[in-house]
């Protein structure tokens, strides 16, 4: 068994190396890029992208819903799993509260992008409208963030501790390893409010999550338009949200675990599990979309059949069938095989399953603005289409870069997986000699 | 020095002209145009106006014209001509000229004619109506409950009354009236007409405002006289405006919409506030 | 030298001073003749036109009354629209009309001739649709800042200065109407197009929801809004004027009267003989807006097709 201090050498952040920095500057130079395609989008207008009267959502609101998606793996491993006693999933936990809150962020920058005049925001607060979908998803994003934000900060109380005295040789560091630690010593008094506190807020980022994913596919299924006029799109939301999550967070492990060597933590039999439960969230997604598009396919209503058309056998067919055979059927058979379940094909398979989430969404937002009610008439021919433009997507590669800067710069800070937590577990005992009792 | 004097001529010539150029008028075609007038009588209740309106060909199209220096005259059966007024025309190239009872006072027959002197812009140009004075009234006769009847004389100014003059009957309404009954009736030896109202029409405060007209006649012009009742039937709002509805103003929500997000955000948000505050706790744990 | 470096100094500060002097002389003439003070036509009690600073008017029209405002609308009013689905040939006046009297920037006008054909055995037709200013309006359902709004009067109105441009409302729309304004509306170069004075039209100097367009904002919604501004002079809107054939009747509900500026009719009859339907009525939007069906039509579909443009409703004057 490993000593304390052999754990916490393993599990502390580690500073960058070469490809940490060149991966850093790699995120900077997007970022770089998107701030001045904002800046270009916010003197001109949005006449810069791709949108036009008919498709007047596009890649900015898809990618939005797909950062709210994600987001809730934060919930489903930190709190459904630990709720549910599934200890395996300790070593995860860490890393999924870490995506939840770079995605929830990015999202509400996301969608503050698309507004046309972001420079009236404050209007949400002066005149907000409680009968809006919108107010309901800015109150649920902001409750989620903060809850998600505890959280994560609440675990790494104890860690912040074991930290601060790891790196005392930095005294700076270590001082702001400490005030962060809030004093932490691990007695009884602390220890009690800290497993309450955790409890608590586990139990509810549940319905918080349940309930920022439906507000979020209400924002479409409000509306009359064919293929978003569902009562199934709160459900069929949140199947697919644990979908990409699991994936996410399948993928993010994987490069943690190489880049971080914490082969001896994250194992095998981790991925497996991940592998299981992966194929299972795919299967009822697939439940899930085969209610959407099958059952309106049944019925062949007037308004769906434009729809519909377009999904099958005409303008995004090649995209639909690729997002769903893809992004969802072929990586449930593969992931059935245990060979497939081993770190690196199951790697491949989360980031498939990733992909094809992000353009799941695509498939969800912009066909069906495509195929009013009324036929689309009076307009520019390039109006009947939706194409984004290079700057539309430089925005977007930038908020996706952001989330992936702030889990690489979280990660340069915090421990990976939970020391403490894994301590715990392991039954390894903090060694006396340094605490604080003072007998 | 020679040369700055120079150069400072030039450059106060050029100012000036730039200055005048900029604040003069634009410089209009001098080739003249006919404009065409027209002149109609109306008599309102007991108020006598002259409908006047101006245009002119531009482009194959007609446009309102309204430079014009209108000069209005009447002239009576002696043929003595007398100057009533002047009128300016709005940019729309209509414009209303009131006569005064005065005027037309003891007259049988009368002729008003618009002169516009030739101007800069436009020729001379002229135009007259001749009619014969008459008076119409209207009462409202409400001896049938059912059946309420607008009963409407045509006289001339000696009291005789004209026979088979065609009269509208109408209602008014915002944008324009609504006829009632016929589409014309006549009126008889004694120059009456019966309209019976058969159709219930709403009105604001159960007020109805009936016109009576003889429109664009020949020899009458165009008279009307208006008979205000309370036939209107009672009008409903129909409007949600002071409801509680999901597309009223925010404060004005139902208020399900209102208790429940905010029952279930302050319930939520107390927790994180107090989770929050947990934090501050551990902070402040005395050593033991 | 220390003399030829003073004239130089002297020559160089007399210079400037004159091309300065032009210059605001320039501008200051350039400032007048484009900037007066806009001046609105009125006529006094004699029967003179005078010529009054747009800043000194306020509008008293009767039909306002005493309290007027924006959000709330004309009192004692619900304004509805009928139009004839059996007379319109397509002739696209009363687009033009919309375009112009709201200087429409973009290539999506607020009012668009559909070719609609219901079934394949029944008839085509042309369909004129615009805002239907619905009872239910999904629009106003879902704005988060409370931008658009439903007024007593039954009009729906977009105030464009506090719109996000979030564009929920025109993705909840069923009826397609409204338009986006995804950059700056170029309104002065379609003004000085149209052969329009800047100040002809800008009797307000203050923007109103009233008169929607004008101006148009970057980054808002825009939409058909019934004319208010014409409602209150007691006009008709321009699509109404604007149609050679009577297709379009508009009123108020409470005076069961409906009007195209030649004909008028009372309004519940006209909808109960003819038939008269509103669109998409299963969604439950309850718009203002009737349409008498496509029947006994005086002539053939065919004649509005040679006016269909596919792809555009908005005409951009051609450069010379």
């Amino acid at each position: 068994m490993k000593s304390y201090e052999q754990l916490t050498n393993d599990l502390a952040p580690k500073k960058f190396g070469l490809y940490g920095k060149l991966w850093i500057g790699f995120l900077s130079v997007i970022i770089l890029g998107a701030v001045y395609a904002y800046y270009l989008q916010f003197t001109r207008g949005l006449e810069i992208t791709g949108m036009r009267d008919y498709s007047l959502w596009g890649i900015y609101i898809s990618n939005f819903v797909f950062f709210v998606a994600i987001s809730l793996v934060g919930s489903l491993v930190t709190a459904i799993l630990r709720l549910s006693g599934v200890t395996w999933a300790t070593p995860l936990t860490r890393i999924s509260e870490i995506i939840a809150v770079a995605a929830i962020i990015m999202g509400g920058l996301t969608i503050i992008i698309d507004m046309g005049r972001p420079d009236r925001i404050y209007n949400l607060f002066l005149h907000g409208r409680l009968q809006s979908p919108i107010v309901w998803d800015v109150i649920v994003v902001t409750t989620y963030l903060t809850i998600s934000l505890l959280l994560l900060f609440y675990p790494l109380l104890p860690d912040f501790h074991i930290l601060s005295k790891k790196f005392k040789a930095n005294v700076k560091l270590s001082k702001i390893y400490a005030k962060l630690s809030l004093n932490w010593t691990g007695d009884a008094a602390q220890t009690s409010i800290y497993k309450w506190s955790i409890s608590t807020l586990s139990v509810l980022i549940i319905p918080v999550a349940f309930g920022i994913h439906t507000v979020t596919a209400w924002l479409f299924a409000a509306t009359y338009r064919p293929g978003w006029d569902s009562s199934n799109f709160g459900p069929y939301f949140i199947a697919g949200a644990f979908v990409a999550g699991a994936g996410g967070v399948i993928a993010l492990m994987y490069i943690l675990r190489r880049t971080h060597h914490l082969e001896e933590y994250i194992t095998d039999f981790h991925f497996d599990k991940m592998g299981k439960l992966l194929v299972l969230l795919i299967l009822v997604y697939i439940y899930f979309n085969v209610n959407e598009y099958l059952v309106p396919a049944l019925k062949t209503t007037e308004k769906e059949v434009g729809h519909l058309k377009a999904l099958f056998y005409g303008e995004e067919a090649w995209l639909f069938y690729t997002v769903i055979l893809g992004g969802l059927v072929f990586p449930a058979i593969a992931l059935l095989f245990k060979g497939m379940r081993k770190p690196l094909p199951i790697f491949i398979i989360a980031v498939i399953v990733v992909l094809g989430a992000w353009w799941k969404r695509y498939i969800i937002v912009i066909p069906t603005l495509l195929h009013p009610f009324l036929p689309v008439q009076g307009v520019p021919e390039s109006w009947h289409h939706y194409s984004p433009t290079h700057l539309e997507w430089l925005i977007t590669w930038g908020t996706l870069a952001g989330a992936m800067l702030i889990v690489t710069l979280l990660v340069r800070y915090v421990p990976i997986i939970p020391i403490h937590e894994t301590a715990e577990e392991r039954g390894i005992e903090e060694p006396k000699n340094e605490t604080n009792d003072e007998k | 020095m020679k040369n700055n004097m120079k150069t400072s001529k030039i450059i106060l010539a050029i100012s000036c002209t730039l200055f005048m150029a900029f604040s003069s008028s634009k410089i209009e075609a001098q080739e003249k145009q006919n404009a065409r007038i027209s002149v109609q009588y109306n008599k309102i209740g007991n108020q006598n106006l002259l409908k006047i309106s101006a245009k002119y060909k531009e482009d194959k199209k007609f446009v309102p014209a309204s430079d014009l220096n209108l000069k209005v005259y009447k002239t009576v059966s002696d043929d003595s001509t007398t100057l009533l007024g002047t009128l300016k025309l709005a940019k729309d190239g209509n414009g209303i000229f009131d006569v005064s009872n005065e005027i037309t006072k003891g007259l049988d027959t009368i002729s008003f004619s618009v002169v516009h002197e030739a101007s800069d812009k436009f020729e001379e140009a002229s135009n007259e109506v001749g009619i014969k004075l008459a008076n119409l009234s209207a009462v409202l006769n409400l001896d049938d409950e059912t059946t309420p009847t607008i009963m409407a004389t045509l006289t001339d100014v000696n009291n005789v009354p004209l026979e088979g003059v065609e009269l509208k009957v109408k209602l008014q309404r915002s944008f324009a009236p609504l006829a009632i009954g016929e589409d014309s009736y006549f009126t008889d030896e004694s120059g009456t007409i019966n309209v019976p109202i058969t159709v219930k029409m709403p009105g604001l405060d159960g007020k109805l405002i009936y016109e009576v007209i003889i429109d664009e006649n020949e020899t009458y012009g165009t008279i009307k006289t208006i008979i205000e009742s309370n036939l209107g039937t009672k009008i409903k709002d129909l409007s949600t405006f002071d409801q509680r509805t999901m597309w009223g103003p925010p404060r004005k929500a139902p208020l399900v919409a209102l208790i429940v997000p905010n029952l279930l955000i302050f319930g939520i948000w107390l927790t994180l506030f107090f989770l929050i505050f947990n934090l501050y706790r551990i902070s402040k744990q005395k050593k033991s | 030298m220390k003399e030829k470096d003073q004239e130089t100094r002297r020559n160089f500060i007399s210079n400037g001073l004159k091309l300065g002097l032009l210059t605001a002389i320039g501008g200051v003439a350039v400032a007048k003749s484009l900037n007066e003070e806009k001046m609105v036509e009125l006529m006094d009690t004699d029967g003179n036109i005078i010529k009054v600073p747009v800043s000194k008017v306020e509008e008293h029209s009767s039909i306002k009354g005493d309290n007027y405002n924006t959000r709330e609308g004309f009192p004692n009013k619900k304004f509805v629209m009928v139009i004839d689905l059996a007379r319109c040939k397509n002739a696209k006046q009363c687009q033009s009309a919309c375009n112009k009297a709201h200087f429409i920037p973009g290539d999506n006008a607020w009012l668009k001739i559909y070719k609609m054909q219901d079934n394949e055995q029944s008839a085509p037709y042309w369909m004129p649709n615009l805002c239907q200013h619905c009872d239910q309006p999904a629009c106003v359902k879902v704005c988060p800042v409370d931008a658009t709004f439903k007024r007593r009067d039954g009009i729906v109105l977009i105030d464009n200065e506090r719109c996000i441009g979030c564009r929920f409302c025109m993705a909840a729309c069923p009826y397609s109407v409204r338009v986006f304004n995804w950059s700056e509306p170029n309104q002065g170069e379609v003004k000085m197009d149209m052969g329009m004075d800047m100040d002809m039209d800008m009797t307000h100097s203050k923007y109103t929801p009233d008169y929607a367009g004008v101006p148009s904002v970057r980054g808002t919604v825009d939409k058909c809004d019934f004319c208010p501004h014409m409602i209150a002079e007691e006009k008709l809107p321009h699509c109404v004027s604007a149609c050679p054939n009577g297709v379009y009747f508009f009123g108020d509900l409470y005076e069961d009267s409906v009007t195209n500026g030649a004909e008028t009719f009372q309004f519940s009859k006209l909808i109960k003989d003819n038939a008269g339907y509103r669109l998409m009525e299963d969604l439950g939007t309850m718009p203002s807006v009737y349409y008498l069906p496509a029947k006994n039509r005086q002539e053939d579909f065919e004649s509005g097709l040679e006016n269909y443009t596919e792809f555009e409703s908005v005409q951009k004057v051609k450069e010379s």
